[in-house]
């Protein structure tokens, strides 16, 4: 019966969607009263009581539809729209899982899911906070689980999206299968780590309110501080997997492309960051509370923007990435403007209120630096979004909409990343001793001159342009400053030298983007088939095609240099949606051999001649005339859907040598395939053919193909072009991306073990280490 | 109260940041590209966005190192249009293309070509039929 079926699809789908979204509200509404009564100890406990049960609730009710809808994937049910969108019966079981996430509604999922797990994590963890803290989050869930509500509410109209749709009409037999980009290792892990990432970023954001709410600025910074290392680790490597999976598998040659969904997670992890490290300063000279309350706010709020950006529709044309419409506009902007707004409200409201210890500091203070690196960050950010945002702009302003070339952000961001070179070299080595001007000299010494004559060796060896000069200068000074101080850290007391080996990664992600995205060089190779062909000090000779998983097609090359031989199959394939280049990467110690298919070109073996009506051509001393078309089909007698083939024949006559010839090559179309020729062969010379390849009836031409004429080209009638580029050292650049993935573990380790230690604490145990000492993780430490 | 390091800093810092807003801004202004036809292209000296369709009738070469066509805008004009490049892969089956160049004395130098492909995004179809 279709009722009792529409009724069992709704329990199992929008009705645990809205069960999991009242018990989100619930626990929202029980938090905040668990959060205001402190007073009543009683009530309180009965309240967070409460709140911990909905959340708990909503926590099951996330996993079940979770759950539910990987198990129609997994098990083919084509009914469902979502399975059949983006699933087939030919994936892997590993891609099979991931299209799970391959569409809007999937990836909210993953989102509310990692939310509700990291709320269980912080109601575990959060002692004193957890009533606020998790008020604001549940409220973030219960905005999420409404993203995939699908239900008509009248007046407003549709709220959310429900990944349970069904398909309309018949059940399809086969899913429409998922995106090739998105067939690849590094496309599967990248947006789990990445919205792992978005979502931690609420806990940071939910401390700051509870700090406000409270109106206790001194302390919810220690709590928060491993959310935020936890939320820059995650984040970054997500961002990072995305650029490496850009780079090794859609054949553009690039890592990055400041494309909007690109820049807006990058935003926030700048603003993450920026908080990591002005945290820090509050922490030891309690300054910089209302900035610290502010980038908290503000970096979930630019996640929540950065999904209205991509979700909603509105960038539209200007980007390849965005995702289609689903309506969820007005949703997103809501989420964003409560959010944000609300965030910045509670700050306003209270900013009298906050005791700011005012900046007492002297300049050489890692105090300063820490603030100074912050603004540079935030800077960086600034400009990102404002630059992401034009389409936007230029909407609410009427104004035809543009777009922001690349070139913007490479320009704008390089004087920002000098800065950052500059301030992470010397604040890291004051970050560990004691600050005059004569003794951070002493200690900058040595990484300053191996830094001067690393540039200097960069500048022999040919490099002239300033900004790149002055990039290579201060990221090797960061790189050498910071290996120095890790060297001596790490030594006694590893865990503290996350910082250094972080920063020491920084300066080797710069060097590697300046060597690989400034010096590389590219160009467009035609390599005809069995033909060598010399590009940059290899020989690459192109073998011919074979054919890859069934359909897709490998372009094999030789590539030689010197003794070394090595087989590259660079892929090209059309799907039903898209055309598809994958490159690939020769990998050496000092640089890629990116080879990229651009084209294959099938040139005909002889002439190819245009000839309109009694038009007369001359090709090798045969004179070709075009004296009519023959048709075979009466007009009158074609189908009306013409899927009748049509058979088309072209008088010609030849003259050579005042042998007059006729002769008539044919064409059959065929609708829907591709046209049959037949060609006509020369009774004086049987070794010239000429075939009848397109016509132009409107215009009376036709295109003829003439074989056999004699050697009228020397090149072989298949070649590959392909664009081929070296990148130097970029190498650095992935190997700098670990260490900084390396040095945030240690970092979070080391604050993992000291949570339960104020701030006071910590400053003292690194004096010790400065001053050469081993510190162990629970010692005691005199606090002077 | 000049004499103060921190002021001067603090100062100097200041300066520093706007005179960057200000190169933003103008790099802003160098870098926006618009959506235009031929006509408005020629007249303006940037590169924009030209909509358009091939024309196939037309000439067109396909080197390794260079790609000449023809393509006709919104408007109907028509112009040639070369690209220092190769021809990419799916240009024959195009709906439609946009090329990103710069117009001048009657042909457009082109830096980017993007393809329209029939069916550009993943859930196009799924979302057309959910919309009931």
């Amino acid at each position: 019966m279709p009722t009792d079926s529409l009724f069992a699809e709704f329990l199992t789908g929008k009705f645990v969607t809205i069960f999991g979204f009242v018990a989100a509200l619930v626990a929202t509404i029980a938090y905040f009263k668990a959060a205001q009564s402190e007073q009543d100890r009683v009530a309180e406990q009965e309240w967070r009581a409460m709140g911990r049960y909905a959340f708990l609730a909503m926590f099951i009710a996330i996993v079940i539809n979770g759950s539910h809808l990987l198990y129609l994937i997994l098990t083919h049910q084509f009914q469902y729209n979502y399975v059949k969108s983006y699933s087939d019966t030919t994936l892997e079981l590993f891609y099979l899982i991931s299209t799970f996430y391959a569409g809007q509604e999937g990836s909210f999922m993953l989102w509310m899911f990692y939310g509700a797990l990291l709320g269980l994590f912080v109601i575990r963890t959060a002692k004193e906070y957890e009533a606020p803290v998790m008020a604001v989050l549940a409220l973030s869930q219960a905005f999420l689980l409404s993203m995939i509500m699908g239900i008509q509410v009248p007046g407003i109209g549709v709220i959310g999206s429900d990944p349970f749709a069904l398909v309309m009409g018949e059940v399809p037999k086969e899913g429409d299968g998922l995106n090739a980009l998105l067939q690849n290792p590094w496309m599967v892990i990248h947006p789990p780590t990445l919205f792992l990432g978005f979502s931690s970023l609420i806990v940071p954001f939910s401390f700051a309110i509870a700090a406000l709410w409270k109106n206790k600025y001194d302390d919810w910074v220690r709590p928060a501080l491993p959310w935020i290392l936890f939320s820059a680790m995650t984040l970054g490597a997500g961002i990072m997997m995305g650029g490496y999976w850009a780079y090794k598998v859609l054949g553009w040659g690039g890592y990055w492309g400041w494309d909007p969904v690109e820049n807006s997670s990058l935003v926030p992890w700048l603003m993450i960051v920026a908080l990591l490290h002005t945290t820090l300063v509050q922490r030891k000279r309690g300054s910089l509370k209302r900035f610290n309350l502010f980038l908290a706010i503000l970096a979930y709020s630019t996640i929540l923007y950065s999904a209205f950006l991509t979700r909603s529709g509105v960038l539209g044309d200007t980007s390849v990435h965005s995702f289609t419409d689903l309506g969820l506009y007005n949703q997103l902007l809501a989420f964003c403007l409560v959010f944000f707004g609300g965030g910045l409200f509670l700050l306003l409201w209270r900013l009298r209120s906050i005791q700011s210890v005012q900046y007492a500091d002297s300049i050489y203070s890692r105090e300063f630096f820490l603030f100074c690196g912050s603004l540079v960050l935030m800077l960086i950010g600034l400009v990102v979004l404002a630059g992401t945002s034009t389409p936007l702009i230029d909407q609410i302003l009427g104004r035809p909409i543009t777009k922001i070339e690349p070139d913007f952000y490479n320009k704008t961001t390089l004087p920002m990343a000098i800065m950052i070179g500059l301030l992470s070299a010397i604040g890291q080595v004051i970050w560990w001793k004691k600050n005059t001007l004569d003794n951070l000299l002493k200690n900058l010494a040595i990484p300053l001159s191996l830094a001067m004559a690393f540039t200097s060796v960069l500048v022999i060896f040919g490099m002239k342009d300033w900004g790149m000069i002055l990039l290579s200068l201060t990221a090797a000074f960061s790189l050498f400053a910071n290996g120095q101080v890790f060297l001596k850290v790490a030594r006694s007391n590893l865990r503290f030298a996350g910082g250094a080996l972080t920063h020491v990664g920084v300066g080797l992600m710069l060097l590697g983007i300046v060597a690989s995205g400034k010096y590389d060089e590219s160009r467009f190779v035609e390599l005809p088939i069995g033909h060598p062909v010399q590009v940059f000090g290899k020989e690459l000779t192109y073998l011919g095609i074979e054919k890859v998983d069934g359909s897709k097609n490998g372009f094999k090359i030789a590539v030689k240099e010197g003794e070394k031989q090595h087989l590259a199959m660079p892929i090209m394939y059309e799907t039903r949606r898209m055309s598809v280049q994958n490159p690939d990467v020769l990998h050496e110690w000092n640089k890629d051999f990116y080879i990229a298919p651009v084209n294959l070109m099938r040139r005909p073996s002889g002439n190819r001649l245009i000839l309109g009506k009694d038009e007369v051509q001359t090709v090798q001393g045969y004179s070709i005339k075009f004296t009519g078309f023959k048709m075979y089909q009466d007009p009158n007698t074609l189908n009306s859907d013409n899927t009748q083939p049509i058979k088309i024949g072209a008088y010609l006559e030849i003259t050579k040598d005042d042998v007059v010839e006729r002769i008539e090559p044919t064409l059959t179309i065929i609708a829907g395939k591709a046209p049959q020729i037949q060609p006509a062969t020369l009774q004086a010379n049987p070794a010239v053919k000429v075939a009848l390849v397109n016509i132009d009836a409107n215009n009376r031409r036709i295109m003829i193909d003439v074989e056999g004429l004699g050697a009228s080209s020397a090149l072989p009638n298949e070649a590959l072009i392909i664009e081929a580029s070296v990148k130097p050292f970029i190498n650095v650049l992935w190997l700098g991306t670990y260490i900084v993935f390396f040095g945030f573990c240690l970092s979070i380790y080391r604050r993992w073990k000291e949570r339960k230690i104020g701030g006071l604490r910590q400053t003292a145990s690194e004096e010790s280490i400065s001053e050469g000492k081993q510190v162990r993780a629970n010692e005691s430490v005199t606090v002077p | 109260m000049l004499k103060n390091p921190k002021i001067i800093v603090g100062s100097v810092i200041l300066v520093a940041v706007l005179l960057w807003l200000a190169f933003t801004a103008q790099e802003w202004g160098n870098n926006v590209i618009g959506y235009a036809n031929l006509d408005e292209a020629a007249k303006t000296k940037k590169v924009c966005y030209v909509k358009g369709y091939w024309v196939k009738e037309k000439p067109t070469e396909a080197n390794a190192n260079i790609f000449t066509f023809y393509m006709k805008d919104e408007a109907g004009k028509e112009a040639r249009v070369i690209y220092r490049h190769g021809k990419p892969n799916n240009f024959e089956q195009a709906t439609s293309i946009v090329v990103q160049g710069k117009y001048e004395d009657g042909v457009l130098y082109a830096k980017d070509i993007l393809v329209k492909c029939p069916s550009k995004y993943q859930s196009e179809e799924a979302d057309k039929a959910k919309k009931l």
